[in-house]
């Protein structure tokens, strides 16, 4: 654990606090999604906060307590959003290893590209994966209803990146 | 290169391997769900998260906790709405009931079909995901609502309820692919099937099946027919509008908001087989007896 222990007040959480915090945000977000924004008749553009998680905790090493707290996520969102069972975990799953495609270059790049190129294909990939799976499961499907979500989502997350690093790779090279 | 040492070292395979052997069950439980006997199977699972989100954004407030503009003024139109909402209740009423009359009159000695009741509902959360477009009321089996009833607004058709926990209910809208509404012009009598459209189009749906060659009258009102015993007869569902060489149907539902649903009952017609007519029993006299019928009006 004390690899992962740097200074700053973020810093200082381990892996598994900061898996727990994220892991309510997204839920934090979803619920407001569920009431508020329900209610304002945004809910087409609100974000869909599980992939934040699925990005973030994919861009650093890969775990099994994020995988399984991805999966209960998605169970979650699935039941929330009357999706069949496992819908949201595929696409959070996908989104998680496509994201950690990207982590091995982006560690020895200096500009950062490498790392915005990965976080844009997770969500990219999100968006594609999360419609090929309704497709298959309901012969047709609406990319509009996730389009707004993710693509809030995607424009957000520079903002709350940070939150969704599990752990603290040093760029090598 | 440390970094990728030390990954290698670590074993980092697993959590991948956990994920694509995650990812694989995932799919072959989205495809079993595709069964309806196994997608039913979650359906108690549902309602109690459907129940559990009811409940808690019923109590969250639906708009900011402050006001830009005079309050007195904002409390008397939400006054006037509230009661718009009730005077709609009757006029559908009224547009049932004539378009009914019109029909009676022509048809003398049908059995008389009587307006439903119903309990008034907040919607209190909607689920645009992929799946279907739905609806979460916070009135459920408490309130005597059940799979089947249907939803409307203030004007016109909303969809039917699909599924019902303790205090909350799900309904299916009639703009989403998967719903289908026996629909009638009201002037012209033209008959089809009014269905979603698969674009999510949610202010036109598509006319599906037309047993008539007839066309509708462009911009008349389409009503509910009561064919196949799911929606009662006379709600109003929208307006005809051409376009191109298809007919298709504006929601009237579009045209106001839907914070507030009204949830009848589905008077289901039972069939003869659920509900067989009384034998005759000849000894007992001349005179056969219906059982249930008011007295006078058994044997017309």
């Amino acid at each position: 654990m004390s690899r992962y222990r740097q200074s700053g007040s973020w810093q200082s959480f381990g892996p598994s606090i900061r898996l727990m915090i994220g892991s309510l945000l997204v839920i934090m977000v979803g619920y407001l999604g569920l009431t508020l924004a329900s209610a304002m008749q945004i809910l087409s553009l609100w974000p869909l906060a599980g992939f934040w998680a699925a990005v973030g905790w994919g861009s650093g090493r890969l775990g099994t307590r994020p995988v399984v707290a991805l999966i209960v996520l998605g169970l979650v969102h699935d039941l929330t959003s009357d999706a069949p069972l496992g819908y949201w975990a595929i696409s959070y799953l996908s989104v998680y290893l496509v994201s950690n495609l990207f982590r091995k270059r982006a560690l020895t790049d200096h500009s950062g590209l490498i790392r915005l190129t990965g976080d844009f294909a997770g969500f990219v990939a999100g968006f594609f994966i999360a419609r090929t799976v309704m497709s298959l499961y309901l012969g047709t499907s609406d990319p509009l209803n996730i389009l707004g979500g993710v693509l809030t989502a995607g424009l957000v997350y520079p903002l709350i990146r940070g939150v969704f690093q599990l752990t603290d790779d040093k760029r090598v090279g | 290169m440390v970094a990728f040492r030390e990954e290698t070292r670590s074993g980092r395979q697993g959590p991948r391997t956990v994920a694509g052997i995650a990812i694989l069950v995932c799919a072959g439980a989205v495809l079993a769900q595709t069964a309806p006997q196994l997608q039913a199977a979650s359906t108690p699972i549902r309602a109690g998260m459907d129940d559990v989100i009811v409940q808690t954004a019923s109590a969250t407030p639906r708009s900011l906790p402050f006001s830009f503009g005079n309050s007195n003024l904002q409390a008397e139109v939400d006054a006037l709405r509230a009661e718009n909402r009730r005077l709609a209740i009757w006029r559908d009423a009224a547009t049932s009931m004539s378009e009914r009359m019109a029909r009676y009159e022509e048809l003398l000695g049908l059995v008389s079909e009587p307006i439903p009741d119903g309990v008034s509902a907040r919607v209190v959360t909607e689920a645009n995901a992929s799946t279907g477009v739905t609806r979460l009321a916070n009135a459920g089996r408490r309130n005597g609502v059940q799979v089947g009833d249907i939803a409307i607004n203030t004007e016109g058709v909303v969809g039917r309820v699909i599924r019902v926990g303790e205090r909350s209910s799900r309904i299916l809208l009639v703009t989403d692919f998967n719903s289908r509404v026996p629909i009638m012009g009201e002037l012209s009598g033209v008959r089809g099937i009014l269905a979603g459209q698969k674009d999510g189009n949610r202010r036109v749906g598509a006319i599906l099946d037309r047993p008539e060659t007839d066309p509708f009258i462009e911009g008349e009102t389409l009503i509910t027919t009561g064919e196949g015993n799911a929606y009662p007869r006379g709600l109003r569902v929208g307006r005809a509008v051409q376009l191109n060489d298809q007919w298709g149907v504006v929601f009237a539902m579009s045209s106001a908001p839907m914070d507030f649903v009204r949830i009848l009952p589905a008077k289901v017609i039972p069939t003869p087989e659920d509900e067989p007519a009384i034998e005759i029993d000849a000894e007992q006299g001349d005179e056969p007896s219906v059982e249930g019928a008011p007295e006078g009006q058994a044997n017309p």
